[in-house]
């Protein structure tokens, strides 16, 4: 479960440091961090609350079959708009980097595709191929850090708190929403019959590896390019590396991110598109989920052609995530965390009065 | 006309493999949701390649965002 956790949060990695502007805040995933790690032990105590269901059975419980799948209906809407927003970014990186002259659809299609059958293959396969992608991930990250260590300026760290406290908290905030907090997503594709502790360890575990990488990642950008030039490129990342080489041997490893990337990318769209299709068929009452894969990424495509004209349009909108992601991440969650505290301790006393009445019964 | 290209073959593949089997199989409830999307989601793509809609749909929903949250 850390292996899909961590790989669903890489996803959106292809984006990192595109939203540091002007001020030095390089350090801001540790400071996303402090504000993810309560929303983690929320969404980790929902899970534990009610064991042995995952997000939409836990709903349905909650609030009823109406309230239940109409909060249901909107995380697989919100499934449905991340799988756009990840298509439309992957495909504006393919084709910016690499094939500027083909049409998106083209790669759209092709990444459609990849969605759609991962999707289909099950949650165990999903599982299985995030806990052999994710240490190649790793392992190419710390390369491409070795690598831009050859083109390191360290003043390009400095200065480091100049920044005001509102764009320090404003960029946080863009980090735990993008990417931290839409691990919301995979609490529906899992449950947990572990006590609480056991199940925030899990999500402790995967936010200290991406916190970790994202940080790394954020200082290299930072050392390599400066913290004015970041927010000139989409991809900074992949600037990054680009112009850094080691000797006359390893040039060109830049390639070596966007195939990170897109493996990463692929796996977050099928998820996006599993949980969909979850969605779909427990809003239906149709227990055959996989007959809901390729509507649920259909419509992703289309949301991902009409996101916008362009990139500078795409990326700007973008920046309106947080807001949509507000209900969804934190919100929603915190709603049902307290309905979910409600019903345990109502449930308490209904549950030991009948072993009450029993053992009356059984004395007398 | 290429991008529509690509589009109907899409459509074609996901058809074959995703419909058919279902078809084949009389899992018949859930093929008036699948029908539905397929139509639509074509319908409107092939609309927006040939320009009749725009592609910048999403940014009714930035104006929307705009107006709840009272960014300027």
């Amino acid at each position: 479960m850390i292996s899909i956790l961590v790989i669903f949060m890489f996803g959106s990695l292809v984006l990192a440091g595109s939203f540091e502007s002007d001020p030095n805040i390089w350090y801001s995933p540790l400071t996303a961090a402090v504000i993810a790690l309560p929303l983690f032990l929320c969404y980790a105590r929902i899970l534990s609350l009610v064991p042995g269901s995952n997000l939409f059975d836990i709903a349905v419980t909650l609030f009823g079959k109406f309230f239940g799948k109409a909060v249901v209906l909107l995380y697989t809407l919100y499934a449905i708009f991340l799988g756009g927003v990840v298509i439309r970014t992957f495909s504006e990186f393919i084709r910016i980097v690499a094939i500027p002259e083909t049409p998106q659809i083209v790669i759209q299609s092709f990444l459609i595709l990849l969605s759609v059958y991962l999707a289909k293959s099950g949650v165990e396969n999903i599982g299985r191929i995030s806990r052999f992608v994710l240490p190649i991930i790793l392992a190419i990250t710390i390369f491409s850090v070795i690598i831009a260590s050859t083109s390191v300026n360290f003043e390009n760290l400095l200065p480091a708190f100049n920044a005001d406290l509102s764009t320090i908290f404003k960029v946080s905030v863009f980090k735990t929403t993008f990417p931290l907090g839409e691990i919301i997503l995979i609490a529906s594709m899992f449950s947990s019959t572990e006590p609480w502790k056991k199940t925030s360890k899990i999500f402790i575990i995967a936010l200290l590896i991406e916190v970790a990488t994202l940080l790394t990642v954020s200082m290299r950008n930072s050392l390599v390019l400066g913290s004015p030039s970041i927010s000139m490129y989409y991809f900074p990342s992949y600037e990054a590396v680009s112009i850094s080489a080691l000797g006359e041997i390893f040039t060109r490893t830049e390639l070596l991110v966007g195939i990170n990337y897109t493996l990463a990318g692929t796996i977050k769209m099928g998820i996006c598109v599993y949980i969909a299709s979850m969605g779909i068929s427990k809003i239906s009452n149709y227990e055959d989920m996989r007959a809901f894969v390729a509507p649920s990424a259909l419509i992703m495509l289309f949301l991902a052609v009409v996101a916008a004209e362009n990139a500078a349009e795409f990326f700007n909108l973008t920046n309106y995530y947080p807001y949509i992601a507000l209900l969804f991440q934190l919100i929603l969650p915190l709603i049902m965390l307290i309905a979910a505290e409600i019903k345990v301790r109502l449930n308490k006393p209904a549950e030991a009065a009948p072993q009450g009445t029993n053992n009356q019964g059984t004395g007398s | 006309m290429q991008e529509f290209a690509v589009c109907i073959v899409l459509y074609a593949i996901l058809f074959t493999f995703d419909v058919v089997p279902q078809i084949k199989s009389q899992k018949w409830k859930p093929l008036w949701f699948v029908f539905l999307v397929y139509i639509s989601t074509f319908v409107l793509i092939a609309l927006i390649i040939f320009d009749i809609i725009p592609r910048h749909l999403n940014m009714y929903l930035v104006e929307a965002i705009k107006f709840i949250f009272r960014i300027k």
